[in-house]
């Protein structure tokens, strides 16, 4: 026991002082959530600015009730000069709307003129106006509604890009930091012989090996908690589920990653072939398992590869947990792939162990 | 430190019969006996490929001999490695140490391995004895080669072990620091430690050793200490002088005693049966030729002259 707590803590020194394991754990996921974020992101928080033209009572109704929706910044201008703003791109819809008073019978033309260079954006704005012209049309001609549309978000929170990437760099980086840090690290100390000398004390094979899973755990743990926090105070990542599920639950794909690493360590019999097979095997996962994208968007014939690679589950529970408050009841297979994956994984790594 | 008690007589703290050890067709280890005094300075000598490490890995427990016993200090090697680690200090031949933790922190990780590893104030008195106290704080890939080798060293001392290992513990060494770790194997040994280690220097061997292994194709071709080993090996001893002009070749074969000579335009040497027969007569010879011998020296054979005698070629080829 106490070899064993000894050999984790100088462990977790070395890995908090090797500022490249410091940059690959932490750094560089929030790097890409940066990244990823502007380029991408833009939030998807809807945002619309609306020019209405025109001075009769219509027009005013129709300013008064745009006025009144939150994400509408409305603008009066001329014709001319709205059209001119619109081609600018600083408006993203125009109305138009005659000054005479509407009556039954002679019913007004309202003209839309909308910037359709972002379809979901425009498509968005069109309904949205269409709604507020109605309810224009409705107050004048006060017909009663027959058919009500009640439409209530599920998942209200509306996730933005980085919400739903956030989880996923975080899983990623659990991934590398297993798979690659652990299979590097251990050729690493087998090649400069360091396994070979520590045979020679009474530190055993399971005192050494437990001691590397502790430390990498531990860095798991430092991942999640200062990866959430940098999410949420920076990136204004919501969360709707509860910590510890997520931290549990990334824990599990952290054993599940190490042990792959362990086993590409003892597959491999020199560093560069540690390398390479630690990047084939962490390069499908990172562009296939729905990281950066959500998975229903791939093509059918990939989906069954994407169903047997391990991150996939790790960054479909992390998002469950986070996005969608999911809790432990909910994350069975996601845990139950993860838990067969640190089986086989320590079964070939158990096989293919040397300490030379 | 832990005193050795003293030995009964005989007594080995290592004895090792019929070490053999192959590597499919290869044979690393022929046939090894070796017994070990406690108390010791023992050296296996021998050139590169030898089976000097793998002998030292096999009486280490860190490797498993095809056939053969191996007892350290009482303990069967083969069937409790875990007790036996316990009890040595092991240096491998070039490891490299972690990276990232300070010297300290490096000999507490090991200290701590033992059960009866140095406590923090046993741990500083072993770096002064090292001398690496003024690097304690410093990072292992701060310290030069020598120093690397002494911490090396020292990391084997933490358990306070019964028998050292060291291998090639001085090669690739300048002669400074090749000198300063024989005063530390002198030290060590002085503290009651039975030190054994192997080298293809065979002046070191000469200089630390109580007894001497020679080694060669995985067997031991002589063992005994370094004295009667060339002693036993009676070749005659050479005379050799530096002159300003060659003396006359023919007129120092004539002299009493010699069996071979060579003379150049610096100097001569001559094999004699009878240092004191050919000296004087020689010494005579050079001043009626008004000739000065500078650089006079008698040299009996050395461990160089025994491996070659043994073997046929030599050590350093």
């Amino acid at each position: 026991m106490k070899r064993l707590l000894s050999m984790t803590r100088a462990q977790l020194l070395m890995t908090v002082r090797a500022r490249q394991a410091l940059f690959w754990n932490l750094a560089f996921p929030i790097i890409v959530l940066g990244l990823l974020s502007v380029v991408i992101g833009n939030g998807s928080a809807f945002n619309a600015t609306v020019g209405v033209v025109g001075k009769g009572p219509l027009a005013d109704a129709t300013r008064h009730a745009l006025a009144s929706i939150k994400d509408v910044k409305l603008k009066t201008g001329s014709e001319a000069e709205e059209r001119q703003a619109l081609k600018n791109g600083d408006r993203d819809a125009v109305l138009v709307i005659p000054d005479e008073t509407p009556a039954t019978g002679h019913p007004v033309v309202v003209q839309m003129l909308y910037d359709n260079t972002n379809l979901s954006q425009s498509s968005a704005i069109v309904s949205l106006v269409s709604q507020v012209v109605q309810g224009v049309d409705r107050a004048y001609t006060h017909r009663p509604e027959l058919v009500m549309l009640s439409s209530q978000g599920i998942n209200a929170v509306n996730n933005s890009y980085v919400d739903f990437l956030a989880p996923g760099i975080i899983a990623m980086s659990i991934m590398t930091g297993g798979v690659l840090g652990i299979s590097g690290r251990m050729v690493g100390y087998r090649e400069q012989k360091i396994l070979k000398r520590l045979r020679a004390t009474p530190l055993s094979t399971v005192e050494f090996v437990l001691a590397n899973v502790l430390s990498q755990l531990v860095v798991v743990l430092a991942q999640v908690v200062i990866l959430m926090l940098v999410a949420t105070q920076l990136f204004n990542v919501k969360v709707v589920g509860d910590i510890p599920t997520l931290i549990l639950f990334a824990l599990l794909g952290g054993l599940a990653f190490l042990t792959i690493g362990f086993a590409i360590s003892g597959l491999a019999k020199t560093g560069e072939a540690a390398n390479a097979l630690g990047n084939v095997v962490t390069m499908p996962m990172m562009f296939l398992s729905g990281v950066y994208f959500p998975i229903s968007g791939a093509p059918e014939w990939l989906k069954p590869l994407i169903g047997v690679l391990p991150l996939t589950y790790l960054a479909n529970g992390m998002r469950d947990i986070v996005l969608r408050g999911v809790g432990a009841g909910g994350l069975g297979i996601d845990a139950l792939v993860l838990a067969i994956t640190s089986v086989l994984g320590c079964g070939v790594a158990a096989r293919t162990f040397r300490w030379e | 430190m832990r005193v050795a008690s003293p030995p009964e007589i005989g007594q080995a703290v290592i004895a090792a019969h019929g070490l053999r050890k192959t590597y499919g067709k290869l044979v690393a280890v022929k046939q090894v006996d070796l017994e070990i005094q406690p108390g010791e300075v023992f050296g296996i000598l021998g050139p590169n490929g030898a089976g000097k490490t793998t002998t030292l890995e096999l009486v280490e427990g860190l490797r498993k001999p095809d056939s053969g016993t191996i007892i350290v200090d009482g303990i069967d090697v083969v069937r409790y490695p875990a007790r036996l680690r316990q009890i040595i200090g092991v240096q491998l031949q070039s490891t490299a140490l972690f990276t990232h933790l300070t010297n300290f922190e490096l000999l507490r990780l090991f200290a701590s391995f033992y059960d009866r590893g140095m406590n923090d104030r046993e741990l500083d008195q072993l770096l002064a004895q090292v001398n690496l106290t003024e690097k304690r704080n410093n990072k292992v890939q701060e310290l030069s080669g020598g120093q690397q080798q002494r911490l090396s060293i020292a990391l084997t001392l933490v358990n306070k072990p019964r028998v050292v290992f060291l291998d090639e513990p001085t090669t690739g060494l300048d002669p400074q620091a090749r000198r300063n770790l024989w005063d530390l194997v002198r030290a060590i040994n002085a503290q009651g430690q039975t030190v054994v280690l192997t080298t293809h220097y065979m002046e070191e061997a000469e200089i630390l050793c109580d007894r001497i292994a020679i080694m060669d194709r995985g067997e031991i071709l002589a063992l005994d200490t370094p004295r009667e080993l060339i002693a036993q090996l009676n070749t005659p001893p050479v005379i050799s002088g530096l002159t300003i002009t060659p003396l006359p070749q023919d007129r120092i074969r004539n002299l009493p005693a010699v069996q071979d000579v060579r003379v150049d335009d610096e100097g001569f040497e001559l094999h004699t049966t009878d240092t004191a027969a050919t000296l004087v007569p020689l010494l005579a010879l050079a001043s009626e030729a008004g000739l000065e011998i500078r650089n006079l020296t008698v040299r009996q054979g050395n461990l160089e002259d025994v491996f070659l005698s043994l073997t046929g070629r030599s050590l350093r080829a």
